[in-house]
């Protein structure tokens, strides 16, 4: 599956540098699945708007949507949670754009992982605080 | 159908179309959805960026998922240059909210200027040689080997200039924060101008790094109600699908004529954001 871990024929055979962690490869899958997941679930709000059309309460036409230059339409965890719950087509384009941002965190905290198996306590400390202000974003600080 | 459905269905292949070109002149198509939503479609600025920085985070994991994999990635480089990437971005992301629409508009013409360099001038060295290690680079242990398919072998590569690098990086954060794009060129300007990182080792960390740092901005935006599911869903799976084909087709396709063309469109897009920042589009 690897091409470091299966040797081949030919002159580029052992290609993994010294020190290549395991987790390098599992942040590879992740960065895939997450892709995946989220464009999977973006496309199920779009086929649920194109079947049932918009969602009570949101901009119903072109118009309303992007007339003037359209305007902001703040949400919350709750809204979005409830939402999907009822299978509205907008809050589960929303939870899939959710899962797109939490990938690359996702990815960042399986870093802190690799820097923990490595004792390197100056980029535990680093990925750490990456994490951090990574998670602030995710939980709707500073919007 | 209604209004709303035709406008996703031609913004999704006004998408697939720059995620394919963007993809062709090994370039994230992110810098080019802005204008495309705002002068093609007439969107807020603010909507376009917030639309804009989701589908960077899709084109950036899914590419990264194949660098990481090729043992191309400086890990240690990159989540030490986050800490000013993702700084930047929360700043940019911030910030971006007390500006005038008109000068988002005239930063985006300026950084869409920026980002052509690379591909007038071909910017930094395959495999830069007599590079020593600075004091942070050192303790840090940041230098590390690549595994080299043209060569090869595997390659050592020392890294120099930290401090300014990561100065540079943190420009590249409040860019891609206020501006919703990858920033990638400020990006690569910074590892294979100031650090000397080799070409394929700066390329792979780089995108390793757009779509962390984009993530840091996307989290402000999406709470602030500016990223609108029926813009940000069909942007992101367009450029998805156009990058995704365009990488594929890169092997056959990679010629003059194409970066000929994306030059002048980036060019005269540049002009049109910058009449609308002018007052004069």
């Amino acid at each position: 599956m690897e091409q470091a871990e299966t040797p081949r024929a030919g002159p580029v055979a052992p290609l993994r540098p010294p020190g290549a962690h395991p987790i390098e490869l599992w942040i590879s899958y992740v960065l895939r699945i997450g892709t995946t997941l989220a464009g999977t679930i973006i496309l199920v709000g779009v086929a649920l708007f194109l079947i049932h059309g918009p969602q009570a309460g949101e901009p119903a036409t072109l118009h309303d949507m992007i007339g003037g230059g359209g305007h902001s339409v703040a949400t919350s965890w709750l809204d979005v949670v409830r939402g999907v719950a009822h299978g509205h087509a907008f809050d589960v384009i929303r939870l899939g754009l959710l899962v797109l941002i939490l990938t690359p965190t996702t990815r960042v905290a399986m870093t802190v992982a690799l820097f923990v198996a490595e004792r390197d306590r100056v980029f535990i400390v680093a990925t750490t605080i990456v994490l951090i202000i990574l998670i602030l974003g995710l939980i709707g600080l500073g919007a | 159908m209604g209004g709303l459905e035709w406008f996703v269905v031609g913004v999704f292949v006004a998408s697939v179309t720059a995620g394919l070109l963007g993809a062709l002149v090994g370039l994230g198509g992110g810098v080019l959805i802005v204008p495309l939503l705002t002068i093609g479609f007439g969107l807020n600025i603010r909507l376009a960026i917030g639309a804009s920085i989701v589908s960077v985070i899709a084109t950036s994991s899914g590419a990264a998922a194949a660098y990481v994999r090729d043992h191309l990635t400086n890990v240690r480089v990159a989540m030490l240059l986050e800490l000013a990437t993702t700084t930047g971005a929360v700043t940019g992301a911030v910030v971006a909210a007390y500006l005038n629409a008109r000068v988002l508009f005239l930063l985006f013409g300026v950084i869409l200027l920026v980002s052509v360099l690379p591909m007038v001038k071909k910017l930094g060295e395959e495999v830069p040689v007599n590079i020593v290690d600075d004091r942070l680079a050192a303790r840090l242990r940041l230098a590390s080997t690549y595994p080299d398919r043209a060569l090869g072998k595997v390659v050592p590569y020392r890294v120099t200039r930290v401090p300014l690098g990561f100065g540079m990086m943190y420009v590249a954060g409040v860019v891609s924060g206020l501006l919703g794009i990858g920033s990638g060129a400020l990006k690569v300007l910074a590892m294979d101008t100031a650090m000397r990182l080799p070409m394929k080792v700066s390329t792979a960390t780089s995108n390793f790094m757009i779509g962390v740092t984009a993530a840091a901005s996307a989290g402000i935006y999406f709470w602030r109600g500016d990223i609108l599911p029926l813009v940000a869903a069909p942007v992101a799976l367009g450029v998805l699908t156009g990058a995704t084909v365009g990488a594929k087709l890169l092997v056959r396709f990679r010629n003059r004529t194409v970066r000929l063309i994306f030059l002048v469109v980036l060019f005269a897009v540049a002009v049109e954001m910058f009449l609308r920042g002018a007052g004069i589009g």
